[in-house]
């Protein structure tokens, strides 16, 4: 089905960010969007096995803003969302994980986002945790119930996060996604820095809270799931 | 077959719009193999529908690059470039086999003699700590039998970059152009600061981090990385095997600044490896009793006979030194 990309030079960049506009476009127009994402795939597929090198570029230029912007619903930072990805994209290439994956470049990539941003997260609002479990990106399968669950993990995160009194929001925004320091924020807002600390740590304390069963929830399927 | 479950249903499942009747349904959905795929697409194209922030790809991707360039091993030097490491990385040597061993050992004196030029070394002798004030205003306490390798031109705004061996308590100075500071210690672990205040140690294969104040990123081999808070302790041993916890007591990771050793309930091999570590000095237990023994407390110790005389007072043990090695041995001294 992919005959046409045959005798397409690979190394050609022009084609290829053509390409990746192609796709672009496609994505506003619903519809035919469907067989053109499964060539995008099938394309690049090809590309790793004739360059791996190349095929990663392709993943990295074709997934690496969408999947930001995934990670960072989890993680409320852009320095950690980035970092997250970028690592998932340099273990991907070291340890050759195209070579083995059955499942889609884009699923692989998508569950190990989430599972590294997860632990993250976690790790971050909890205070103590193995690394070791964060370090296992899971090529293996997941329960449906464990995918949901990363969905209406980062929809709470957002829907506590809406619910915050708008100072304790701006507050917390502004230290989180922006990364800026407390006394920037607070020259920002007008509010001594003490204030602007109080406000960050309390919008902390009611994600912690807020995210107290979905710990367990998660913790549960995942147990279940190396069970199973 | 499952008609009911359409692009439009996971959109609204996705932005948090569907009744619990349809996540059932979804969820059946899922149980299709073919379907996960399915799934993580249409995900990836509502997220390019609600696109929240641009991130800088062609940065990203630069940084992407250099991690492929760089071979299997060890991505995070590329990481943060530092212009001093670069001539001593031998990519340009690499395709010059035929030049043989000799040309080889030419160039690894080299490396070694262009190390010794490019990084000061600090070495702090058994039983002393001793205090260095970096030209950034950064102060390092080294323990005893440690090491640090400081840059001797550029350490500059640009290029904050330490190696170390051994144990130290750094407090880094915030700088204004945020500059970060990095102690790289061996096996490819990394502590990435703005400004902070933090114990590492690198001894014997095992690395261990502890931040008392501010915020690091811990950088691991293998590209993953860690964000760690006041109170946290980072562990990794020779296996390399990583974990993270907060001590109850963090004293036991700060009181080598008072020459003390600290132990709870600690085996004696353990014990006898700090000694080794701190005083390089080649310690035996030659009977096997002795490796039951365990031992508690905080003792000041500002050479290895100074522990070896409370080992003496509180067990009935033999110690033989020679030159090399330290030998102990179950029996009286007398």
């Amino acid at each position: 089905m992919s005959d046409r990309y045959k005798d397409v030079n690979l190394a050609e960049p022009d084609l290829i960010m053509g390409l990746h506009k192609d796709i672009e476009r496609d994505t506003q127009a619903d519809g035919i969007q469907d067989t053109r994402e499964v060539d995008i795939e099938v394309f690049i597929r090809k590309a790793f096995t004739t360059d791996p090198r190349l095929g990663c570029e392709l993943l990295f230029r074709r997934y690496y803003t969408n999947l930001c912007n995934h990670a960072i619903r989890f993680v409320h930072s852009k320095e950690v969302a980035e970092d997250i990805v970028s690592d998932v994209f340099a273990v991907f290439w070291q340890k050759r994980t195209y070579e083995i994956i059955e499942i889609s470049y884009r699923s692989y990539l998508y569950k190990a986002v989430r599972h590294r941003a997860y632990n993250h997260l976690k790790l971050e609002l909890e205070n103590s945790d193995s690394i070791e479990q964060a370090s296992e990106v899971s090529a293996i399968e997941q329960l449906p119930d464990e995918i949901l669950h990363y969905e209406e993990l980062h929809q709470k995160i957002d829907r506590i996060i809406q619910q915050l009194p708008p100072q304790c929001r701006k507050a917390y925004l502004l230290k989180r996604v922006e990364g800026k320091k407390y006394d920037e924020i607070a020259e920002e807002m007008k509010i001594t820095q003490k204030a602007v600390e109080a406000l960050v740590s309390r919008a902390l304390v009611k994600l912690r809270t807020g995210l107290q069963e979905f710990w367990y929830m998660l913790i549960l399927l995942i147990m279940l799931n190396a069970v199973a | 077959m499952k008609r009911s479950i359409n692009k439009e249903v996971l959109f609204d499942y996705f932005d948090g719009k569907t009744t619990s009747l349809q996540r059932k349904l979804i969820e059946e959905w899922l149980s299709h193999p073919g379907n996960v795929d399915l799934y993580y697409q249409y995900l990836d194209e509502w997220e390019s529908k609600r696109i929240q922030y641009q991130p800088n790809e062609e940065t990203a991707l630069e940084k992407f690059r250099s991690v492929m360039n760089s071979g299997s091993e060890m991505s995070d030097t590329v990481r943060e470039p530092s212009r001093i490491f670069q001539p001593v990385t031998p990519k340009r040597y690499r395709n010059i086999r035929w030049i043989g061993i000799a040309a080889s050992l030419l160039i690894i004196s080299c490396l070694i003699w262009s190390q010794e030029i490019v990084y000061r070394k600090v070495y702090t002798p058994v039983g002393m700590t001793t205090k260095h004030e970096l030209t950034d205003g950064t102060t390092v306490l080294l323990n005893s039998n440690s090491t640090l390798y400081i840059p001797r031109f550029r350490f500059s705004d640009q290029n904050r970059h330490v190696k170390l061996q051994g144990e130290a308590e750094f407090h880094v100075t915030h700088i204004s152009n945020s500059s970060r500071f990095l102690v790289e210690m061996e096996d490819g672990y990394f502590v990435e600061v703005l400004g902070t205040k933090f114990v590492a140690m690198a001894r014997s294969g095992k690395k261990r981090v502890y931040l008392s104040e501010g915020k690091v990123k811990m950088k691991l081999p293998e590209g993953r990385h860690i964000y760690m808070q006041p109170g946290y302790l980072f562990e990794a041993g020779e296996d390399r095997k990583a974990s993270l916890k907060i001590p109850d007591d963090p004293k036991e990771y700060l009181v080598w600044k008072d020459h003390q050793f600290y132990f709870d309930n600690t085996p004696l091999p353990e014990v006898i490896q700090q000694m080794e570590e701190r005083f390089g000095v080649k310690i035996v237990l030659v009977d096997a009793e002795l490796q039951e023994k365990r031992l508690g407390g905080i003792f000041e110790a500002k050479s290895v006979d100074d522990l070896l005389q409370v080992l003496s007072e509180l067990y009935q043990i033999q110690i033989v030194e020679s030159d090399k090695l330290i030998e102990i041995k179950s029996g009286s001294n007398h």
